[in-house]
Formats: C-alpha cells, structure tokens, sequence
C-alpha cells in the first residue's frame, strides 16, 4: 500500500495546473468560482482546449482517443482542474454513451460517433426517466415499434437535462412487451432534429431553465441507431448509470467549494472577528472538512480496485450518498456566511454581464438559488434512497 | 396548565380561515408576486376587519389587547397560505414598537389607522455593512435648530415597499456597536429626502432599500426615550422571532402534508411509494420535527408579550433555533420525497421551500440564538431588559 502520491503523480499534477491555468479561459474560470451562470458555450470553449490537448476523454482506453489514465490520475486531473474554476463538462457523451458505445457499439456506431463526442461536435442528452418511471426505470412505457428499417417511437421522456442545447439523445425504449418488465427493453440513438420530438421546459426551484420534457410522435429511427442487442437494453442502461456514479461524487469541486466557503468566513465579520474564528462555525466546516478528506480516500480506494475490473461497482453508490450529501451541506454553509444577503431574489445579478448592485456583497447573490438547485443532486442519477437500497442488496446482501 | 384554544382564537382561526380560503388562492398569491405587488390593499383592508391588525395593541385605540398565543394561532394561518402581506414587520414589530414607546399621542395618532389598515407602518433598522448586530447603527441624527437631521442607509426593510411611514433608526450618541445611543423616529415614506430601491426576496415578497441625506424631522419625530431604543428594538425582534417561528410552524405543516399525500399517491414498483418503510420512517422524522417544533413554539408564544425579558429571550431562543433545524429538515425532506417533481417551480410545494429557505436569516440565525440561549443570566437580563448582553446578532 502507497497512500501519498508518488513522484511521477505531484508532477502530474503540475503539469495538469500548468495546463489548466493556460487554457481554462479567464472568463469561463470567473463564471464557475463567482456561481454565476454557464451557458453551453463555456462549457464547449473548454471541452475544446481539453480535446487539443488530447485530454478530453482520461478514462477511455487510447484506441478510442481516450488518455487511459488510471485512478490517481483521473483524480488529480478532477482536483486540480475543478480548483481553477474549470466548468463541469458534459457528462451525456463523455461518461455514458460514449463508454457505452465503447463496450456495446457497433464498428459503425463507435467510428462514427466516437470521435464527434471527443471533438464536443454532438451534444448528448439522456432519456430514461419518464413521468411514470422514476426510480422504477424498468417499468419505462416509451414505445419503439420496429417497421421496416426503421424503429417508430413515441411516448414521453422527462428531467432530460440540457435537451434543449442537445442534438443527440439517447433513449431507453420498450421494444417488446414482456412478464418481466426488464426485458424488451432497448436502447435507441436518436437525432433531436428528426421530426415528431419536441423539447418543453420545465423550470427548477431556482427559476431556471436546465431539465426538458422529450415528447415523441411517430419519431422513425434507423434500425442502425440500436445499440446492442434489441431488447437486451436494461442491463446496457444500467453499465451506463454506474458509470455516471462514479463522477457524481464530485470531489474536486467539493474541494473547491469548501476553500470558498473559507475564504467568504474569512472575509464575514462577526462579533468583531471574522466569521471563521467562530467556535461554532468553525467546528462545522471542521466536520465537512473531515468527512471530504473520507470522501476523496473513498474515491481512490474504490476506483482504484475499479482499475483492475472495469466497471465500477454497487460501491460507487457509496460516492453518489456521500458526494451529494457534501456538496449539499456545502451550499447550506455557504449560504449561512451571506446570512441576510442571501435573501434577495435577483437573477439578473447571476448573469457575467451584470454591472448593477446587489443589495449585499456580490458574492451572496446567487447562493440560495444554487442551494436550492444542489437539492437535485440526492435526486438524479437515482435517488439517494435508491443508492442504499442498492448497497444493501448487492453489497451487503440483504 | 392548559393546551386548548380558546372559544375566541377557535373563531378568529375559522374566520381567518374562510377568509384566505376566498381571498388567498395560490394562483391569486402567484399573480401578485409576478406583477410585483408588495401587498394587496384588499387583503389588508380585509385583516382589519378580521381584528388581526390591532391583534395585541390595546383597546383604547382600537385594538384587541390580545396575547402572544393569539399572534401565533394568526401566524400559522398565515404562514399555511404563504401571505405575503408584511404582517410582521407592520403589526408585531413597527406597531408594536409605538405601544412599547410612543407618547400617548403617538399612539392617539398612529395606532387606530394602523388598527384600521388605513395606513402602514414599518421599522427601517438594518444596515447590511459590517456585521450585523442589533446595535450596529451607523444613521446619524443630529439636532440642529429645533430639528433632527439624519443621514444614512438602511437595507432590506420587510414591508418597505409598501410603507406610508417609516421609524428609522439613528445613532444620537456613542458609535456603531453601543447600545445607548439608539433613537428612533418616524419618517414619511414619500418624503423627498429619502431615495429608495424595491427588490424581490426568494419568497417573492418584496423589500426596500433607502438611502437619505439630510433628512430634516421635527422634534415630535422622536418616538421614545432619546438614545434608549435598544431595549424595545430587542423586544419587538424577540416577538417578530417568534412570529416568524408561527409562519414557519403553518409552512411546515402544509409541506408535510402535501408530501405525505405525494407518497400516497405516487407508485414506483407497483406500489405506493407510502409503502416502503425507509420513506414512512422519514416522514415520521419530519412530523417529530414539526411536533416539538411545535411545543416550544407555544412556550415563547406565551413568554413574548410577557414581563420578564429573561424568560422571554430564553424561550424565543430556545424556539428560534430549533425551528431552525426543523425548517431545513421538513423542507429538504419535501423536495427529496417528491423526486424530481420536488424540484420544480411550478409545484405549489416549491413556494413552501423557498419561505423555509429563508427562514433562518431573519430574526437571528441558529448560531446566534443557540448561544445567546446559553449565555442568558436572568439577573442582568431582567434589570437592564438587554438580553444579548456580550452577543451581537450575525444575522436579524
Ligand atoms: C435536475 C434533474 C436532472 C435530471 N436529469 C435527468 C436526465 O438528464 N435524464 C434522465 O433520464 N433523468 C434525469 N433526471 C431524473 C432522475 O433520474 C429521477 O428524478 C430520479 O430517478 C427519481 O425519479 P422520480 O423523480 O420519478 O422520483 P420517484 O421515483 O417517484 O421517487 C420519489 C421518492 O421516493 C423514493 N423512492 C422511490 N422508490 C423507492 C424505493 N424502492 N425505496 C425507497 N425509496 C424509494 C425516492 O428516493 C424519492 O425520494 C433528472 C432529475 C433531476 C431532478
């Protein structure tokens, strides 16, 4: 057992700052650790620097134009990268069709659409989640009917994040009615510009517009855009979903977010003396601190035993829970040092451009809306009382 | 002891009650916060005639000498229907604050047409700068000729955007952070010395910011004793706390309910989701939370309006801060069970979050109030009427 970085790792890491500090643009850098609002375009300026330098994909293997970097690199490429300000890249492609297509794709499939989603050419969005299936994904009623070359779909996806920035979705859809609702399950490629979708907004509790209603009618699919075999889609969706729980747990930003929430108590002062010399304030960024320090050993263990297999484990489950329980606690604390400044609701101050005055400090404005919008992170990518559950049947066995 | 309400407060809760059911539909309330009305003249005219807004002032000017339990069963209502009308600001703190410490004539001019919902009244005290502690008033008011001169800024003054007259606070002695030195006095809202900013809250209520030079007011202005207005500012905001604590408890309750409904509702695995025991020991948890939320709720109800500024304090604390708590709880929970519908704007529960968002910035904050709870001496308490003796207030 190692458990400080080697050598060759800190100068990984110098190298990923040097890197970052050069190429992250300065803007995009201030938008992401002032929490004010990201649009696509900062997010694809980005995704572009990190395709040049062939950093785009750490996790998939070099065949595909992946970096094949192991788990202490990915994992100090997400530290040093997220303290920067680095926006979080779209997941969509990148962490779950992409891999997917990687082990389930056909030669056509991964030529053709692999190198798009390095080069940040397709936008990707998700459909699973439907009105009825939530949690209960299996029981998914989204109807694929097979007609000549084509699949006709209809039926109704919704919280599809950022469907209306997306070109690409891919869809979990019924192909086959059968006893166990897991089977005749399929999983479909589709364009978004093909005729019969349409993308409704739905606004968060924060009045902003980031997750979609997918409606389909009579949307015809080329037999081509399966992936895998039809009806075998469950278990190809499922590869995908724990594939978006490992980067869920969000350590790097987790980090970030906890230097912040220092910086601003340095700054608050209370009874006299900042708002960090408080003994009770103090003890709670304490016990945060503590609990990330277990999160982040977390990661490196269980990825690093992810190293050896592939697809990570129902521990993964473990990061999703605690990740998500951190970054939230986080928000609350950061929100308790604005006190009262956090109260005003003013969505224009969220904005790069805004040259107004908000009523507090400037750093206050957007914290109850990100606080508020943080509450889906125990909810997406299923729910945190989901993640137990899986934790209790497939790890713990009951 | 004895728990039940009163025939009276069973009849206000009824009538108050029928009265929101017509008057406060949530569509109603929606259109008022996107059309950015401050408050609804209807409404108020309306809670005037229910009795509410001379709740506790004394029946000499038209009031109904009316005790902290009767604020509470209102506050409930009021919070069950998310009212944005600036109930506390006008009627617990600023009208309050004229009974505690204005001249007979103050209160001859002033209360009945509070009383009356004829005109409005709200306190200007905070000042965002620095750290914020009750004491800190930077507002200068000096005498020249036979008048008060003030100058400064206050900020996010609740009911301020619909306010016909202020009572600023200004510093008349001593500097920012002493207790002595405080006075306040009552301004027109439209005079043209004061210049104003109106902006949302998360609630969608709406606040004021004002700024003012020079502000010229006559002697009769002052209301109180010169320089000793720490003590009444205390005490209103101990009240207002509790108040807050009332709206919060009403909140809660209803966002309880509509998730114990959601789970009853909802299938997922062909089932509700009210059968899976993980959510019913977690909806169980947010009723405990509201119940002993609940309980020491009504000990501050019935310490606020009290004689005794120890037992008033302690038990304000005490409710402020475990509201606190239950607030994040039940509303966290709401949203969690709900799933992704939980998430979004247009469920009327998302309007119940937001208020139980902002619940622990105002009136002091957890942090304050737990440690003001422990640093309480009845003594020193009850003979000076400070209560926060060494603690300042990081959050109103
Ligand atoms: C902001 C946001 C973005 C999202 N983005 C996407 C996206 O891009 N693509 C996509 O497909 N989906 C997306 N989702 C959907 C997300 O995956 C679902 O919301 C989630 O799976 C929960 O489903 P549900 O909302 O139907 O809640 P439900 O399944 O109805 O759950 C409601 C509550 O019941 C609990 N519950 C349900 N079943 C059980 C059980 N068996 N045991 C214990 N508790 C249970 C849940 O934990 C939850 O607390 C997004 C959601 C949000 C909020």
């Amino acid at each position: 057992m190692e458990v400080t970085y080697s050598k060759e790792e800190l100068n990984f890491a110098a190298e990923v700052r040097d890197f970052v500090s050069e190429s992250l643009p300065g803007d995009v850098a201030r938008k992401v650790l002032e929490h004010k609002r990201i649009f696509k375009e900062d997010v694809q300026r980005w995704h572009a620097a990190l395709h040049e330098k062939g950093w785009i994909a750490p996790h998939w293997p070099k065949e595909h134009g992946g970096c094949a970097w192991n788990a202490v690199q990915r994992h100090i490429f997400d530290v040093e990268s997220a303290a920067l300000g680095a926006p979080r890249l779209s997941p969509f492609g990148l962490h779950m069709i992409g891999p997917v297509l990687i082990a389930f794709g056909t030669e056509d499939q991964k030529k053709y659409y692999l190198p798009r989603i390095l080069s940040g050419e397709d936008w990707w969005c998700q459909g699973y989640s439907e009105p009825g299936s939530g949690s209960d994904l299996a029981s998914l009623k989204t109807k694929a009917v097979r007609d000549g070359d084509s699949f006709v779909i209809n039926g109704q996806k919704t919280w599809t994040t950022h469907a209306q920035w997306a070109n690409m979705i891919f869809c979990l859809v019924r192909t086959e009615v059968s006893e166990r609702k897991q089977n005749g399950i399929s999983m479909v490629l589709c364009d978004m510009s093909t005729d019969g979708v349409e993308v409704r907004p739905i606004v968060t509790l924060d009045g902003e517009h980031e997750v979609n209603e997918v409606w389909f009618s009579d949307v015809k699919v080329p037999v081509q855009n399966l992936v895998g075999e039809e009806g075998r889609g469950w278990s190809i969706g499922k590869f995908l979903l724990s594939h978006e729980r490992t980067g869920i747990a969000g350590v790097g930003v987790s980090k970030r977010e906890l230097a912040y929430l220092k910086h601003l108590a340095s700054e608050e002062m209370y009874e006299g003396k900042p708002l960090l010399e408080d003994p009770i304030f103090k003890d709670r960024i304490a016990e945060l601190e503590i609990d990330l320090l277990a999160l982040e050993m977390t990661v490196l263990r269980v990825a690093s035993r992810d190293d050896s297999g592939g697809e990570p484990g129902p521990e993964a489950s473990i990061l999703k829970i605690k990740g998500t329980e951190i970054q939230q606690r986080l928000t609350e604390l950061q929100m308790e040092v604005a006190g009262l400044a956090a109260l005003p609701y003013l969505p224009m101050a969220w904005g790069d451009s805004f040259i107004g005055k908000t009523p507090g400090p400037a750093y206050a404005a957007p914290l109850a809306a990100r606080y508020l919008n943080m509450r889906k992170t125990s909810i997406y990518g299923g729910t945190n009382e989901i993640q137990r559950n899986i934790i209790a049947r497939r790890v713990l066995g009951l | 002891m004895n728990f039940s309400l009163t025939e009276d407060q069973t009849l206000l809760v009824d009538a108050l009650k029928r009265f929101l059911d017509k008057n406060y539909a949530p569509e109603m309330r929606q259109r008022m916060v996107l059309d950015q009305e401050p408050m609804s003249r209807e409404v108020w005219t309306g809670f005037a005639s229910l009795g509410i807004l001379g709740l506790t002032l004394s029946e000499e000017h038209g009031g109904f000498s009316g005790s902290g339990i009767d604020v509470m069963v209102v506050m409930r209502e009021l919070g069950k229907y998310l009212v944005i009308e600036p109930y506390i600001p006008n009627v617990v703190i600023a009208a309050g604050l004229v009974e505690l410490c204005g001249s007979d004539w103050h209160k001859k001019v002033l209360l009945p047409e509070l009383i009356k919902g004829e005109s409005t009244l709200v306190l200007a005290h905070t000042e965002m700068q620095g750290h914020q502690d009750l004491s800190h008033v930077e507002t200068i008011a000096r005498q020249e000729g036979g008048v008060w001169v003030l100058s400064g800024k206050k900020t996010l003054i609740l009911g301020g955007a619909s306010a016909d007259r202020f009572i600023i606070s200004a510093r008349t002695s001593g500097s920012s952070g002493d207790k002595d030195g405080i006075t306040l006095f009552i301004a027109e809202s439209l005079d043209e010395s004061i210049s104003g900013q109106v902006y949302p809250l998360l609630d969608g209520s709406r606040v004021l910011d004002i700024q003012f030079d020079n502000l010229r007011l006559g002697s009769e202005s002052v209301i109180g004793t010169l320089d000793r207005a720490f003590a009444p500012i205390e005490c209103v905001y101990d009240r207002a706390a509790m108040a807050s604590c009332a709206e919060a408890l009403g909140a809660m309750e209803t966002a309880y309910e509509m998730t114990v409904d959601y789970l009853k509702d909802r299938h997922q695995f062909g089932q509700s989701l009210s059968q899976f025991q993980v959510l019913q020991h977690r909806a169980v948890d947010m009723f405990i939370n509201i119940e002993e939320a609940h309980s020491l709720l009504t000990l501050a109800a019935a310490n606020a309006w009290g004689d005794s500024p120890y037992e008033r304090a302690r038990s304000v604390s005490a409710a402020k801060s475990l509201f606190a708590r239950a607030a994040r709880f039940v509303s966290q929970q709401a949203v969690q069970l709900h799933g992704g519908m939980g998430m979004t704007y247009e469920l009327p529960l998302s309007n119940y979050v937001k208020k139980l968002t902002m619940f622990d910035a105002l009136f002091g904050g957890e942090r304050f109030h737990r440690s003001r709870f422990s640093n309480l001496r009845k003594e020193e308490a009850d003979t000076t009427g400070f209560v926060s003796p060494k603690k300042s207030w990081k959050q109103l």
